[in-house]
């Protein structure tokens, strides 16, 4: 503790509001001489991180920390390859200084780290919403150099603003389900926070890139051919070859030997759900039907959108036409 | 999962909550909202992010979404199963089509498998009168967790559980009524020259939403007196002071029901209590759980997830919530036809309205002994016959709050007959006494109902509603129809038609006459027509004065 004095004095000014939490863990299981060492470990990178913020942020972090850390250690999820330690002692921590008013940013963090746990790239959520939380508008929309923290011209993020960069930040890393809020609350952000979040350069124009991909949901720019799908023997998820019954561009049904599928699928993520077998393919009015071409690959086209079966493939193909 | 790991997560993960939604089907809310089909903030954090730090979410302010109290109330139901209370019973059961039945035994007991999601009543009772804020009876040897369960509804209810212990009220001999409500101040009794004059120390534990009186039948019978009084009507006087409590969940333990606290309980203050449960026995292939809690000091009770608390306004809005859940008129006609069966005694008195066991019990007649003089019934089918007594007010209003909380509970939008029948047993377990010389227990087979009343009480409730059907009462009530005409209003009804309501009234009178044997639903319907008839009469004497 000696190596971490802002932490150990914030959890001595803290005491009071502390003592229940560990007591309440300790009464939940937890072990002491364990729960001890995870506190310990915090310290550096609360003094790395939270060095340049008031006395009183640093106390509101320093509570909410030792809340998720004490209740990672009374469930036994507190290890260096739990989800919950990558989420509060990296991502939160990295987090802290460009949010210090708001720690109850914190708890949401948790709580969404694990509900994307098998639907996004978690890594590049992360990677996301730390780039959004340090970018700032002027000055070419830099972004704020490694260990430079604290951004005075940036305003601090709200417990509010950082959730609704987290739900962009997750659609973007491939939570496709978030498609609608994302879109609806991308709009809202700063520019350079919504380049930074969205994973664009530093030139893209942000409402021209959000109003293509609404209406075709594969275009983005640098997009690529996306592969759906795969032999479930391979850890894909089809037991035969799928064929494509139709869909609206977003939402698509496939069948395969094993039964029928709702596909949800963009330029960003994918998602699937059981159909049942007389489930019929949605369709959007005002969106023309293409038909399937012919060849090897099949080609079902709505607006800009292609998905692509094959009689010999146990993949779909996922892309846009120019 | 291997039998060590299931003991492990007995005992681990207290703040993990079951996942939503604990009962697929259930209601989103009591809203009506549909499911959203994409995700927006709330799947992603549960909730929005209160800036504030500590405000409650709160219904339509600014958007904030209105917890769910429904699906909060599944949530503590399964975290008090999963970590708090071992207690692997499913005893109020349901059913969603067929359920298997494996009969078991020489006596060929059957140990039905619902085929619906059921409960633990031990579990489900106090969580519903927390709900209702109504009053529990927890009955059971020492041990059995009756204490810890009261315990966690206080902790529920936002108390520390430090705080619940020290407003826990312990039930002894020497328990005065100062001892439970208060001291008046010493320097106030020297000085005072009036009562009013006198400042009361109130204690604490009485503004608590959570009240619990453990061993409450050890309690001396004087103050067993002032207890009612706040039990049964929400204040308590002394020295002329008044201290009102408000609307409370109170829990009440006891080692034995049966008399065997150190005094008896007084006969008010049980009929005040609206569900009575008893602590099943411990599993003992949960030994393993039991031991893991040992080994890891594990206090369920100081490790309640804090978003399993309800606020004081969401425990109103709980209760709201619950009482709005209606009482559709089929559900409420065959709960008429099961009441109306018990307080009819045919011998008991001449007049009709005084044929019933109150009239024997208030002349110091056994009811049974005039029950036995009646032949020729069928004792089998007749359930008041298996009765001492009928049913009384206070214990058809439990019984309508607690079947609203089952149905609450379980995500319904209207109470259903299964939530009637799931809660009447615990609610009539010591309201509706037992006849223990009638015939009906001698059948082979059925004497084991003389000490499982709560099966006794759950068939009694099928029975009746196999006889509904049989007697085809949900397509055929003319004494419900002309009840209903009546609830029409009077107003421009003509003396013409009065006078023909009146025939009709006398020629269903007949009808019911000419059945050879009358039973106790008849007996209601008698008396409503007989109430009918009398108000058509003053109308027609009014109509006839006005010209």
């Amino acid at each position: 503790m000696t190596t971490a004095p802002l932490w150990q004095a914030a959890l001595v000014a803290e005491q009071a509001r502390l003592d229940p939490v560990v007591a309440q863990a300790v009464a939940a299981g937890a072990n002491p001489a364990a729960l001890r060492i995870a506190l310990q470990e915090l310290g550096p990178g609360f003094d790395r991180e939270l060095s340049r913020v008031t006395p009183e942020h640093r106390a509101g972090w320093a509570v909410v920390l030792v809340e998720a850390v004490a209740q990672g250690v009374a469930n036994g999820d507190w290890g260096s390859r739990s989800l919950r330690h990558w989420t509060v002692a990296e991502l939160g921590l990295r987090l802290s200084p460009y949010a210090a008013p708001s720690p109850a940013l914190l708890a949401g963090l948790v709580v969404a780290s694990a509900r994307l746990r098998r639907q996004a790239d978690l890594h590049q959520w992360g990677a996301l919403l730390c780039r959004a939380a340090a970018a700032r508008d002027g000055d070419g929309d830099r972004q704020a150099p490694a260990g430079e923290h604290g951004p005075a011209a940036e305003p601090m993020l709200t417990a509010e603003a950082g959730q609704a960069l987290g739900v962009v930040a997750a659609w973007r890393a491939g939570a496709v389900g978030f498609r609608a809020a994302a879109l609806r609350i991308a709009p809202t952000l700063s520019p350079a926070r919504a380049r930074a979040v969205l994973g664009l350069d530093g030139e893209a124009d942000v409402p021209a890139v959000l109003a293509a991909n609404a209406a075709d949901p594969t275009v983005w720019p640098g997009a690529q051919l996306r592969r759906l799908g795969g032999l479930r023997a391979l850890g894909g998820r089809f037991t035969g070859h799928p064929t494509v019954l139709g869909g609206d561009g977003l939402v698509w049904l496939v069948a395969e030997p094993g039964g029928r599928w709702w596909l949800t699928a963009d330029v960003h993520g994918q998602a699937w759900a059981p159909a049942p077998a007389d489930a019929a393919p949605p369709v959007t009015p005002g969106v023309a039907e293409a038909g399937a071409s012919g060849g090897r690959w099949r080609r079902h086209t709505r607006g800009r959108v292609v998905l692509a079966d094959s009689a010999t493939s146990h993949e779909l193909l996922l892309g846009a036409t120019p | 999962m291997p039998p060590e790991q299931h003991s492990e997560s007995l005992a681990r993960d207290l703040d993990r909550i079951s996942a939503s939604p604990t009962l697929p089907g259930a209601r989103a809310g009591h809203g009506g909202a549909p499911a959203p089909t994409t995700l927006d903030l709330a799947d992603l954090y549960g909730a929005p992010a209160d800036p504030g730090g500590d405000a409650p979410s709160t219904a339509g302010d600014g958007g904030i979404p209105e917890v769910d109290l429904g699906e909060k109330l599944r949530q503590a139901y399964f975290w008090i199963t999963n970590h708090a209370i071992i207690s692997p019973h499913y005893d109020v059961e349901f059913e969603h089509g067929p359920s298997k039945r494996v009969l078991l035994g020489d006596a060929q007991a059957p140990l039905v498998l619902p085929s619906a999601q059921s409960y633990s009543s031990f579990v489900l009772l106090p969580l519903l009168t927390f709900a209702v804020r109504g009053r529990c009876l927890l009955i059971g040897g020492p041990g059995r967790g009756k204490t810890a369960s009261a315990l966690l509804m206080g902790v529920l209810a936002g108390d520390s559980p430090r705080e619940v212990r020290r407003h826990m009220q312990h039930g002894h001999p020497q328990l005065t009524v100062a001892d439970l409500f208060g001291t008046p101040l010493p320097r106030d009794l020297v000085q005072a020259e009036r009562l009013s004059d006198i400042d009361v120390a109130w204690r604490t534990w009485l503004d608590r939403r959570v009240k619990i009186v453990d061993e409450y039948n050890r309690i001396p019978t004087r103050t067993q007196s002032a207890l009612l009084t706040v039990l049964a009507d929400g204040y308590v006087e002394a020295f002329d002071q008044i201290y009102e409590v408000g609307r409370s969940a109170w829990y009440l333990t006891a080692n034995d029901d049966a008399g065997g606290g150190t005094y008896q309980v007084i006969e008010a203050l049980r009929d005040r209590i609206d569900v009575v449960v008893a602590a099943l026995p411990f599993n003992h292939r949960f030994l393993g759980a039991l031991v893991a809690r040992i080994e890891g000091a594990v206090s369920p009770e100081a490790a309640v997830p804090a978003e399993l608390v309800f606020t004081s306004a969401e425990h109103d809005r709980l209760l709201d919530e619950v009482l709005a859940v209606p009482l559709p008129y089929p559900v409420l006609r065959r709960l008429e036809h099961f009441a109306g069966q018990f307080e009819y005694l045919e011998r008991a008195g001449q007049q009709f309205e005084y044929r019933t066991k109150d009239t024997a019990r208030l002349a110091g007649v056994d009811p049974h002994l005039v029950q036995v003089q009646d032949t020729g019934r069928d004792v089998l089918s007749d359930l008041g016959a298996q009765t001492s007594a009928g049913l009384s007010v206070r214990a058809l209003q439990s019984l309508v709050l607690y079947a609203k909380a089952m149905a609450y509970f379980r995500g319904r939008a209207e109470v259903g007959l299964d939530d009637v029948r799931a809660v009447l047993p615990f609610v009539l377990l010591q309201k509706l006494s037992a006849d223990a010389q009638a015939e009906a227990f001698d059948v082979p087979g059925a004497e084991a109902l003389r000490t499982d009343r709560v099966s006794w009480l759950r068939g009694m409730f099928d029975l009746a509603c196999r006889q509904f059907d049989a007697a085809g009462l949900d397509g055929t009530d003319p004494v419900g129809a002309l009840l209903a005409e009546l609830g029409g209003g009077l107003d421009g009804v003509s003396a013409a038609e009065a006078r023909t309501r009146l025939r009709r009234i006398e020629r269903t009178l007949d009808e019911v006459a000419g059945q050879r044997k009358v039973y106790g639903h008849l007996y209601d319907d008698v008396l409503a027509l007989k109430y009918l008839h009398q108000r058509y009469l003053n109308y027609l004497a009014w109509l006839e004065w006005t010209g």
